[in-house]
This record gives structure tokens, sequence and C-alpha cells, in this order.
């Protein structure tokens, strides 16, 4: 079995959990079991997992795993199972609904997708106003969670109910020096028979590894790969983990710290990672160029394979030049300082001048306050009616269907995962030549240019030159679907196919 | 059926629990049905019955009842305490345990994360210890080793959340603590689950108390009588009743804030409720003395629609005097038996004590319980007399506390009725009180089985005492006097009185009271 370890598999996807789903469905058509396990509490897993296309089999949450549900069946939920007061007062919201007694607010109900149908949250109020209770139904349609409050406000213990409405964990918060809200004591009942207490996540997380190791050894009697994509949030968990298995780490990003390229500093998400390689039996990178970068740091202690993070399917459908909107530039990535938007703008500012008809169109999410300081840089250059920012999608095709432009300005990237896509979907690129990825995809000339990191002026002349150009661009386009077939599934089969043998 | 209702019954009972006890005894014996009724969560309710007298049948309590609806379908899990071995507490055998005297410590990896507590060899509670060391959570077990309360604490310590649970393990209540700003808790609300397959929320712990009731009232046919023996914690919710049932309100202290004045003075805020809010859903109130019946109804300017019936707490069973006196002059003893706390002026009757032993050699040996005990152990030693004055704790031997004994001091000032006094008397010590309300003048009667001295006049107290130990023929007449001054307080007496008001009750039109 090959377990992908991950904190969450969330609607907002990034590169890291995109890779894991793609990875897992590659090795199920190779007839290899792989699943995605995940650690917090994800009352939406099932609907993501559905929307990835994914089964129940092929994913394993610790809480699932705890209140032993294996039937995963959805049960039809609404405000009729809750049982109120008739002599409540009920409201109608944008949200759902609002109960009232004696003209104050005693419950609030949500729900999934604001369809009045699936519930989501059920919060309690008394008589002060304060909130003391919250119940959180999943999106298969039972209680799953309750959530007590203490009287300043702060969670104080939370349940973990099972499909069956016993209580499977207990989870107690307090107050530490620092004023934070963590989690200070977990414990499972009757597991197995058993009450265990576990004084914080690592602890638990270790148990939880072990066991499902265990479950699976005993079906198949081979040792098991745990591959740690987010590396960061579990190194500890394996630095003295009694378990018997493989366990890679694997890099999704660049190893060196981008913003410190002269120290050539390790970025802090590997550091102890790195730093313990006794845990590792291997690592895995995305590229030939990372490996012979990390062979300098780690020298032969630990073998480096190079699987990449993501593949093309070649069952794009070739969109014809025509149909793609003229001078439309697109720029895909999570809103963040490491994905410098910021001299996409700045580009853009420059390509205007020259190609008034142009527009940029950003899509992702927000993963820290950078998205607020791009929209003030716009509205200061009067650019708002040209550059746009939109919403994660988990689904892009017709976003790259009808660009005629990519643009990567990162400053640095793991594998450029959109550049695989933009190829995938025939869409000439120009990226800053950075590590690591844009120098796999980008054939300088036949599909895209690739620019010296900070040079905006030159990316902007060049872009400009290209939306100038409709037969150039037309070319590029081409060569893109040619050259996205380099990167299929069965080039990626191959690697992994590879590392088996070599651990088999 | 008769429910004497009330908040609990513990190893060391208050003048109210005695009082019910008292009176279950008397009922019992009269062959009139009658019960004890229990608010308050207690695991150690089955020892404290057995340990004064009474059958498990005697007592209802509230969480028992709920809990008692649903048997575990396997039968009972025995938690045994055999060669230092737990069995069945579902602990990973890697954990370590250490044995301590009082208490287990259960380890893991080196964290001390539980502390497993026993009595009698049983099963009694376990804490757990989060990171940080602290308490976060209480369970407590009942004697058959089920498992029946989880208190969860705050970061702060304070309860949270309580859930209590059916034998079988299913969740039967859940109460959230609130607090306000003070860090006080104002309420808890209660909610019950799989009752007759039905969910209740009560938002407050005096409504799902009445609704309690209310079931009691339905399993007993025939007009049933609910008596709430504890302001507070009873009378609201025994007001609250949806079903009909007689009521009588209970009184048991005095009930105005002037302890000299309890015609005119304003009322204690523990009757807000039953004098005055709900007054009208009770069909009796119920005083342990005359006197304060007459004040109460002077209180009321004689315009109270409801009757108040006078029937003493104080019941003797006795049906002989015995007692003890010896021909020898020695050193005389006095006793005194009851609560230590403030009202009863014990700095007083110490500072009395230390006149009196300035004029003769005497002793004093305090019974009871109080939170004035350490204030008053102090001042005996401070007075040098640490070691003419003894105190002996709470014991429930009556016997113990009066032999040997030549008076019983009493120098309160406000009771509803000192059931002490009785006891004293019963077995043949005269006692010396302060005049105070009430009790005293309508037990003690001048110069025949005791004496009553000015409220508050220590001087009183202490002259004519020692005048009385100074007169050996004096002492033993009244100490021969004693039992058969009490005649009005024989259970036979009580009784009567008792039969008059139930029978009142139950003539009682039904559409007066409970509307």
């Amino acid at each position: 079995m090959i377990f992908f370890v991950n904190t969450a598999l969330n609607y907002k996807m990034s590169g890291i959990e995109v890779s894991q789903v793609e990875q897992i469905k590659l090795l199920d058509e190779h007839n290899i079991k792989a699943k995605i396990v995940t650690t917090d509490y994800l009352p939406d897993l099932h609907s993501t997992l559905e929307q990835n296309e994914l089964v129940e089999d092929q994913s394993i949450n610790l809480y699932d795993f705890l209140e032993q549900n294996d039937s995963f069946l959805k049960r039809t939920t609404n405000i009729d199972n809750l049982h109120f007061p008739n002599t409540w007062d009920v409201q109608k919201t944008n949200t759902g609904y609002d109960y009232a007694f004696n003209n104050h607010k005693v419950v609030q109900v949500t729900f999934w997708e604001n369809n009045y149908r699936q519930i989501n949250t059920v919060s309690f109020f008394n008589q002060n106003g304060d909130l003391y209770k919250e119940e959180v139904w999943n999106s298969l349609g039972y209680k799953e969670l309750e959530r007590f409050y203490d009287l300043s406000g702060n969670k104080s213990l939370e349940n973990i109910i099972d499909p069956n409405g016993k209580v499977v964990c207990q989870i107690h918060y307090s107050v530490n020096e620092l004023n934070e809200i963590v989690p200070s004591l977990f414990q499972w009942i009757n597991y197995k028979n058993k009450n265990l207490t576990f004084i914080n996540e690592e602890e638990m997380i270790q148990f939880f590894l072990i066991e499902i190791n265990k479950a699976e050894q005993e079906r198949n009697n081979k040792l098991n790969y745990f591959i740690f994509d987010r590396p960061s949030k579990f190194t500890s968990v394996c630095l003295n983990i009694q378990m018997k298995s493989y366990k890679f780490l694997r890099i999704h990003s660049n190893h060196i710290n981008y913003l410190n390229d002269n120290n050539k500093e390790i970025n802090s998400n590997y550091f102890m990672a790195l730093k313990n390689l006794s845990i590792w039996d291997g690592i895995i990178v995305s590229t030939k160029q990372q490996k012979k970068d990390l062979q300098k740091i780690v020298g032969e202690q630990k073998p480096i394979i190079v699987i990449p993070a993501g593949y093309t399917r070649n069952n794009k459908k070739q969109v014809s030049w025509d149909e793609r909107k003229k001078a439309e530039i697109i720029y895909i990535g999570r809103f963040s300082l490491e994905k410098n938007q910021r001299d996409a703008i700045k580009v853009f500012i420059e390509i205007n001048k020259r190609v008034p008809n142009a527009h940029l169109s950003f899509y992702g999410y927000v993963n820290d306050d950078s998205l607020f300081y791009l929209q003030k840089m716009v509205s200061e250059n009067h650019l708002e009616n040209k550059v746009h920012f939109y919403e994660y999608l988990p689904k892009l095709d017709d976003i790259y269907n009808k660009a005629q432009l990519e643009i990567l300005t990162s400053y640095t990237e793991g594998f450029s995962l959109v550049l695989l896509e933009g190829l995938e979907h025939g869409v000439p690129q120009i990226s800053y030549d950075i590590n690591y990825g844009p120098r796999c995809f980008i054939k300088n000339y036949e599909n895209g240019l690739l620019i010296k990191p900070g040079n905006i002026k030159k990316m902007a002349n060049e872009a400009a030159y290209l939306l100038e150009n409709d037969r150039l661009l037309k070319k590029y386009s081409k060569n893109s679907y040619k050259i996205s077939k380099e990167f299929s599934a069965d080039v990626v089969w191959k690697s992994w196919d590879n590392m088996f043998k070599q651990f088999n | 059926m008769i429910f004497f209702v009330n908040e609990y019954l513990l190893a060391m009972n208050s003048g109210i629990e005695h009082t019910q006890l008292k009176r279950l005894r008397l009922f019992k014996e009269k062959k009139q049905p009658a019960k004890i009724v229990t608010r308050d969560f207690d695991p150690l309710l089955e020892h404290n019955i057995q340990r004064l007298g009474f059958e498990s049948e005697d007592v209802i309590n509230l969480y028992n009842y709920f809990r008692n609806f649903k048997r575990p379908e396997n039968g009972p899990k025995f938690i045994k305490y055999m060669d230092k071995k737990i069995v069945d507490l579902q602990l990973p055998d890697t954990y370590e345990i250490k044995y301590d005297s009082q208490f287990w410590k259960v380890f893991n990896h080196g964290n001390l994360i539980a502390c497993i507590y026993f009595i009698d060899n049983q099963l009694y509670y376990i804490v757990y210890f989060d990171s940080f060391g602290k308490v976060v959570k209480k369970i407590d077990y009942d004697l058959e080793g089920y498992k029946v309360r989880e208190q969860n604490y705050d970061a702060l310590g304070n309860i949270n959340v309580e859930f209590y649970f059916y034998k079988n393990g299913d969740k039967m209540l859940e109460e959230n603590y609130f607090y306000n700003d003070r860090n006080e808790n104002y309420a808890i609300q209660c909610q019950l689950f799989g009752y007759k397959n039905k969910s209740y929320l009560f938002n407050s712990i005096d409504n799902f108390m009445s609704f309690f009731l209310d079931q009691l009232n339905e399993d007993y046919e025939g007009k049933n009588i609910f008596i709430a023996d504890r302001p507070v914690v009873t009378d609201k919710a025994i007001a609250l009743m949806q079903t009909k049932a007689k009521k009588i309100l209970a009184i048991p202290t005095q009930h105005a804030l002037d302890p000299t004045d309890q015609r005119f003075s304003n009322l204690n805020n523990i009757y807000y409720y039953g004098l005055h809010q709900y007054v009208n859903k009770f069909s009796a109130i119920l005083t342990d003395t005359e006197n304060q019946k007459q004040d109460l109804q002077e209180w009321f300017g004689n315009k109270i629609t409801v009757p108040i019936y006078s029937i003493s707490a104080a019941i003797s069973f006795r049906k002989k005097a015995n007692v003890n006196f010896n021909n020898k002059i020695s050193i005389k003893n006095i006793v005194y038996s009851g609560h230590l706390e403030s009202d009863k002026q014990l700095d007083n009757m110490l500072e009395a004590f230390a006149n009196l032993y300035k004029l003769q050699p005497v002793t004093l040996t305090i019974y009871g319980y109080g939170s004035q005990k350490k204030n008053l152990e102090n001042k005996a030693v401070e007075l040098g007399l640490s070691k003419s004055i003894t105190f002996k704790g709470y014991t429930l031997n009556k016997d113990e506390i009066y032999k040997d004994k030549d008076l019983f001091w009493y120098t309160s000032i406000s009771d509803a009725q000192p059931l002490s006094i009785l006891e004293a008397l019963e077995r043949g010590i005269p006692v010396i009180a302060y005049d105070s309300l009430y009790g005293p003048n309508e037990m003690i009667q001048n110069g025949v089985n005791g004496y009553l001295v000015k409220l508050n006049n220590q001087d009183e107290l202490v002259s004519v005492t020692n005048s009385l130990f100074n007169d050996e023929k004096k002492l033993l007449s009244l100490k021969n006097n004693c039992f058969s001054t009490i005649e009005k307080f024989s259970s036979n007496s009580i009784w009567s009185k008792w039969q008059k008001l139930i029978n009142d009750l139950l003539k009682e039109d039904d559409s007066n009271a409970n509307n």
C-alpha cells in the first residue's frame, strides 16, 4: 500500500494535494493500491473525494478511522432531525434558520452549500447571548463534532461522534503561556476495547500511522510506503516512530529558501526533515535538476528519486486558435508572496502600453494578505477593468482553453504544475527561469520563452511582441500540444515502477 | 405518597436532613408511605443511606430515577480491586500504574495522565490530567462499576459541561454550565435524552427538577403530597410542577432578617419564591414552632390565605428516660451539639465558659462540624482553656454525645428549632439557653427542665449555671424532670398533628391550589 500523508484534503487544493490525488489515480491504473491519509478533522472530506473522483477506499482520515466508519452511507438531514421545541420562533435567513425564545436567539442552523437541506452547523446561545455549544454535521449527513465553549468564548472541549451517535474521541483545550488556545489532551474512547490518552497531537498521529500500517501489513505481508508530502508537519511524528515501513520525504517546492538565495539557507519546511535523514528511506523530488542540487547538500546519504509531481493525460481536445479570447493573459496560482504576482502586474502595466486590449486574469485562493496589496496596486494604476482577480476553481480547463498566453513570475517553484497544465491545454507560456520547472516545460521560441528572473521589461516586451503576432502564437500553441506528450502518465509511471523495483 | 424534597443527603448533615430523617422514621412507624427525594448527584448516596439506618427504597434521587430507566443489556460489570489489578477499566497494557495509599497513578511514557480513586475497595472516580498538568475531566462510577457522570473543566478550572450516562453507555443527560463576567455560575441548562423515547430541554435545574417531580407524581396513584423542606433548591421546582399535587412549604430557618424581630423586619431573600412569588401554589406552610407560626402570620398582616401549620421537627422516640446521675461531687460537664456556624454564637459561648471557669472547674464538649470550627479551636487556645474545651467533631452516635454530661448550653441567636435541645432533654440532660427565636421557650420550662436566659446576656448565663452547679439537689431534680416535660414532642403527639395536616390537605377542594 502506498500512503500519501497530508493534514487535509479541502475544496481549495494546493499543488501538493493535486499532485497526491493524481498520483493515486495513476497508481490505481497500474493496480497499485494507494490512499491519501489525512490527520485533520474534515467534515466535508467525502464531498471533496467525490469531487476529485476518488472512491472511499482511496482515502483514510484519522477521525474516520477512529469512528471505524467503512460504510460512508450518505444520509439526508434537515431541520426536522433537530427536534427543537415548537414554542421556539423560527426565521429563515440567507444562510439557514435562526431560532429564538423569549426574544433572544437560541439556535442558529447553517447548511452545506446554503441549500437548506443538508445541515452543516448548529450553534447554541445562552440567555446572555454567548455561544456555548456548536455541532458540526458532516457532508455524509450525521452529527460528527460537538464543540463546547467556556465563558471567555474559547473552545474548551470537542467530542467526535461516530455514525451511531457514540463519542469516540475527546479533545480538551487549554491556554498556553502565549495566550493561545491549544489542544491539551486527546482521548480515544473504546478503541478496540481500550481507552487511550495522548497528551499531544503528535502522539496521536504516531499511533494512527502505526495502526494503519499494521492493518495493511496483516492484509498483504509486504512493507508499506509512506510518502510524506508535507514534511514540516510530520517530521517530528516520524522522528521516533516505531513503525516497520518505508518512509519517504517528498519535496514539493525548492529546498532552498528563495528569499535568501545567496546564503543557500534551507527552506524552513524541510529543515528538520533534512537534518534528520536517518528517518527516511529516500527523498523524492520532481525534476532532475533539483536532484542534482539536492545531492550537493545530502551527498550519497539517501537515495534521491525523481518522480514528477504531475503528468498529462493527452486527452484534452485541441482548441482552435480562433476560439481563444484575444490577448487574454492568465496567471494561475495561490495569492502569496512566493508566487510573486506583483511582478506579473508590473509586467502587465508595460504590456498594456503596447497592447491596449490585453487583459490579465488571476486565478487562485488566498494564502496570506498579498491579494489586498495586489488589488491596491491595480487600482493605483487604474487598471481595474483590465486586471481581474478570480477565486480558486478546481477545474480550470475552460480558463486554459480561452487563454492566449500564460505567464509566471514566481520566485520559486517545486515543479510549476501550472505550466504543465498550460502546456497540456496548448497555451503559449512566458516564465521566469526559476528553480524548478519552467526549464522542463518551456522550449525557447518553440512554445514559449524563459526570462531572467526580475527582468520585467524583457518579459513585457516579449509578451507584447507575441500578442501582436497571432501567427507566432498559433505556432507556439500547436507545439505546446506536441511537447506535452513528453510528460504523459506513462512516463511518470515508469519512475514509480523503477522506485518500487529498487526498494522491493 | 408523601415526598420530603431536599437537595442532598450527606455523610454529615444539617438540621434540614435530620428533620426529614426523623419525620421519615415517624411516618414509617405509623405506616404512612413516605420518601425522601434528593436532587443532587452523589455517588455515595447509597453509602450514606445505609449509615443513617435507612433503606435504599426510602430515598429517590433525581439522577438515579432517570438512570434506572434503562437497564444494561448485558449483566453488571464489576470493577474488582484484587491483587492490585484493575479489571475492565480498559487501560492499555503499556500504561504504567503506581500504587499510592489513597489512589492509583496512571502514567503513559512517563507522563501522569490519570489518578484513580477508591472508596471501600470500590472504584469511586478517575481524574484526567492534560499536558499542562491541569485536571480536565472527572469520571464518576456507580456501585456496579458503570460510568455515571463525566465532568469537563475549562482552562479556568470551572465545570464547562457535564454528561450523565445510562448503564448501557448511552448519553442520558447533558448539563451546560453558564458563567457571568464575575466567573459565577448563574444557570445550568439540562438536556435529557432517551427518556420514554423523547428528548427534553430544560433551561434551568429547577425546571428539570420540576419535570422529575411530575414524573414521580404520576408514578404513584392517588393524591400525593410534596414537602419543600429546603427552600431555594426545592420550592420553585415544586411550585412549577405541571401535574396536580398537594404542596407544603416548610420554613427551616427564621423567615426575616432581624433575628430579634421576625414580625416586621424584611423577609429573608431565600423565601422570595416560596413565601412571595409562588406562595399561592402551596396548600400549606409548615413551621417547627407555634411562635414562628404566629410571627409569620403577623408578618403577612394576617392576610395570608395559605394556612400555616406548626408541627415540631424535633421528635422523641424514646419510651423512657435514661437518666445517668452520679452521687459523687465532681467536675461538671457542659455539652453542645450542633452546626458550628456564626449564628450559633459559639464564640459567645466560649467567652461565657471562660468566665464560668473562673468560678469553678468545668469542662465543655462541643460536637458538630461547620465553618467556625478552626476559629473556635483557636479561640479555646487563646483563652488558655484548650484542656477544658474539647471539639469532638460530627457523630451519629447520640448516646455518646450526651453520656456523662450534666448540662446542655445553647447560645444561638437564630434557628427554626434546635433539634439538639430535645435530644438532650430526652436523655435527662437539662438545658440552659438564650431565649432566642425559635424553639427554646417552647421546650424549656424555667426551673423545671432548665433555664431561659435573656438573649446574649453572658453574665446571666454564667451566674445561672454557676448557681445550678453549686446546688446538687436542684441539678438532680432538673435531670429527673426532663423526660416528663417532653410529652408533646413524643412520636404519638407529633403524629396526630401530621394526621390532621394530611387529612386537611386531602379533603381540600382541588380547584383552590395549583393554579
